[in-house]
């Protein structure tokens, strides 16, 4: 189907990079003894976190960080369960193993869509995409995240070892069938140079060092402060930023089921109804016209979805100075 | 006794039933007789009346006062009270209808081809399409072109007071602030997400229950759901078909002369000033 193909571009694998680069390019846990296999320096954890991300191994991600940052994305994750509308999240899951069903059982009509390209070449490769799009959904609708139950007891280390693992493989085979830059072939090209040595201390007494990494956001060398932490290397912008950060976030939370969730529920809920609609027709086709109206129409939700994250951005963009609160 | 006496009923019923189904049929309006007569002969048949029949058949106020002499038209065919009544009438030829069905021919296949995640927004051209309007005729939208227009879509059995009534309201307060303040030329077009029984004369019903002011006030319907779904589907308007309603999302939309986009807002709270204060940014 067409419409899978929309989110496979270039640009978006390298947003895909660029979040994991913003995230953390922290490090591997690791103690500067020089003993084999054990990264001797800041640059060498750092290439050990790109390496493990480019062969699709999750759980570097999450054991880049110190015990404490864990512990405040695990209590940040269980509070959005805690605060998300259960409804809404929900049942965004269970769309997206209809299309998992959906996908299975009307191949042929997809395969055969007069919608788009139809050409032979583009007939095959569309069957070839179909079995890597399930795969992507099955590992999502197997996941923790599947419901608000789940994600309240998140447990990183898991998610990361297993879900997060399984979606970068997903995402890999996506990125070379549709023949774009996928994630390891980017994480591949990184180069992690260490540009300074100098022992230097942050006001809090931590180890900082500078690095020169090139081919993550761009082709060109970008320098970048890291400072180490419980035995971690963290990007100095991200260790400074952390506490203020993930207090501005729960901020966010708690502000989320009066203000956010009343504004954009409505518009989720009636392109997810939309969605199911869609989705039900798309079951019950009888005819390549009525299914590809159907799978047409599947556009004009998530479209509106769009929007909605249009929306979320500008909740949570910070009030202009002077701007009256929202509420009294 | 008991079984004898429901058998009965049932087959009454059925009977019943037959005469009062509605069976849709195509016909040639003849000729306009008295007291909302309509003579037509029938092309394609429909409930007990054979092709080629020539009949009298009952119509509404509406659809009697439309111009459809001499044209072929589709409506529901019932039987009661002794005559043939026909309701949902739609003209199927007429000037510009060859047109109108080409161009929406085009817009189906521009539809499908636009398959991106981005809808039609300010500044982007409004694709060519036909319809038909309350007075029965066919129109093109590029018909409207030197003048601006407002465009939404509704549907004239929404029951959700502050959706399609509300709107429809606020077009109709529009029309007149827009006439006392003599700013121009300004026309609205109302397209209905409902053609399977917004008609023409059901149209016409409604502008008329909102005390809308013609001729520059053109509410469009379709002789099939694929001219609306096409428009919706490129301006990103959801829709779907619920509990025997219809449920969607509102866009308002206002189109400069050259039949571009130039203002949109979406949702039932658009402000008629802000549109009308728009709207005069495009007078020349």
């Amino acid at each position: 189907m067409n419409v899978a193909n929309l989110f496979m571009t270039k640009q978006w694998a390298i947003a895909c990079a660029s979040l994991i680069a913003s995230f953390n390019v922290a490090t591997a846990e690791y103690a500067d003894t020089g003993d084999a296999g054990e990264p001797a320096s800041a640059a060498e954890a750092v290439k050990q976190l790109v390496d493990g991300l480019g062969n699709a191994q999750g759980e570097v991600l999450w054991q880049a960080f110190p015990a404490n940052y864990q512990a405040d994305i695990n209590h940040f994750v269980r509070s959005f369960a805690g605060q998300m509308d259960a409804e809404a999240y929900d049942e965004m899951f269970r769309l997206l193993a209809r299309l998992e069903v959906v996908i299975a059982e009307q191949e042929t009509f997809i395969l055969n869509s007069k919608l788009g390209d139809q050409s032979a070449e583009r007939k095959k490769q569309l069957a070839e995409l179909l079995p890597r799009v399930r795969r992507l959904l099955h590992t999502l609708n197997q996941s923790e995240l599947t419901s608000l139950e789940k994600l309240a007891e998140f447990d990183g280390a898991t998610v990361s070892a297993g879900t997060l693992s399984l979606l970068l493989q997903d995402i890999d085979a996506l990125a070379e069938f549709l023949g774009i830059e996928s994630l390891s072939e980017r994480l591949a090209k990184v180069k992690v140079q260490s540009a300074s040595n100098t022992n230097a201390k942050d006001p809090a007494g931590n180890t900082l060092t500078t690095l020169t990494m090139t081919g993550l956001l761009s082709d060109s060398a970008q320098t970048i402060s890291f400072t180490q932490l419980d035995g971690h290397w963290l990007p100095s912008k991200m260790v400074a930023g952390w506490q203020q950060e993930f207090k501005n976030a729960h901020g966010h939370l708690e502000t989320m089921p009066e203000e956010m969730v009343p504004l954009m529920k409505p518009r989720i809920m009636i392109s997810f109804r939309m969605f199911n609609g869609l989705f039900n027709n798309m079951e019950a086709a009888s005819s390549q016209e009525k299914f590809d109206k159907s799978a047409r129409g599947l556009l004009v939700p998530l479209r509106n979805l769009t929007k909605v994250r249009e929306t979320f951005i500008l909740c949570t963009l910070p009030k202009p100075a002077g701007a009256a609160p929202a509420k009294p | 006794m008991r079984a004898g006496w429901i058998v009965s009923i049932a087959v009454a019923c059925t009977f019943v039933g037959n005469l009062l189904a509605a069976e849709q049929l195509r016909a040639r309006v003849l000729a306009k007789g008295e007291s909302r007569l309509l003579k037509v002969a029938v092309l394609e048949p429909g409930g007990k009346l054979a092709k080629g029949q020539v009949t009298d058949v009952k119509v509404s106020y509406a659809d009697y006062a439309m111009g459809y002499v001499g044209r072929e038209i589709r409506a529901e065919a019932s039987h009661y009270d002794s005559s043939w009544h026909l309701k949902k009438v739609f003209p199927l030829d007429g000037p510009l209808a060859e047109q109108a069905n080409q161009d929406n021919e085009s817009l189906n296949k521009l539809a499908n081809e636009r398959l991106t995640l981005t809808t039609l927004g300010v500044g982007d051209s409004v694709p060519e399409f036909g319809a038909i309007d309350q007075r029965g005729n066919y129109r093109l939208i590029s018909q409207l072109k030197g003048r601006p227009y407002m465009l939404n879509f509704i549907f004239t059995r929404c029951a959700a007071p502050t959706m399609c009534p509300q709107s429809t309201r606020k077009m109709a307060e529009l029309q007149d602030s827009w006439r006392e303040q003599k700013a121009g030329q300004l026309d609205i077009v109302t397209v209905t997400f409902d053609p399977e029984y917004d008609s023409p004369s059901i149209m016409a019903a409604y502008a008329q229950a909102y005390k809308i002011e013609e001729p520059n006030y053109h509410f469009m319907t379709w002789t099939n759901e694929q001219l609306v779904d096409d428009l919706r589907f490129l301006f990103g308007i959801l829709a779907m078909k619920e509990n025997g309603t219809i449920n969607h999302t509102l866009t308002t939309l206002l189109v400069d002369a050259d039949g571009k986009i130039a203002y949109l807002e979406e949702g039932p709270d658009w402000s008629v000033d802000q549109f009308i204060a728009e709207a005069k940014k495009l007078q020349k």
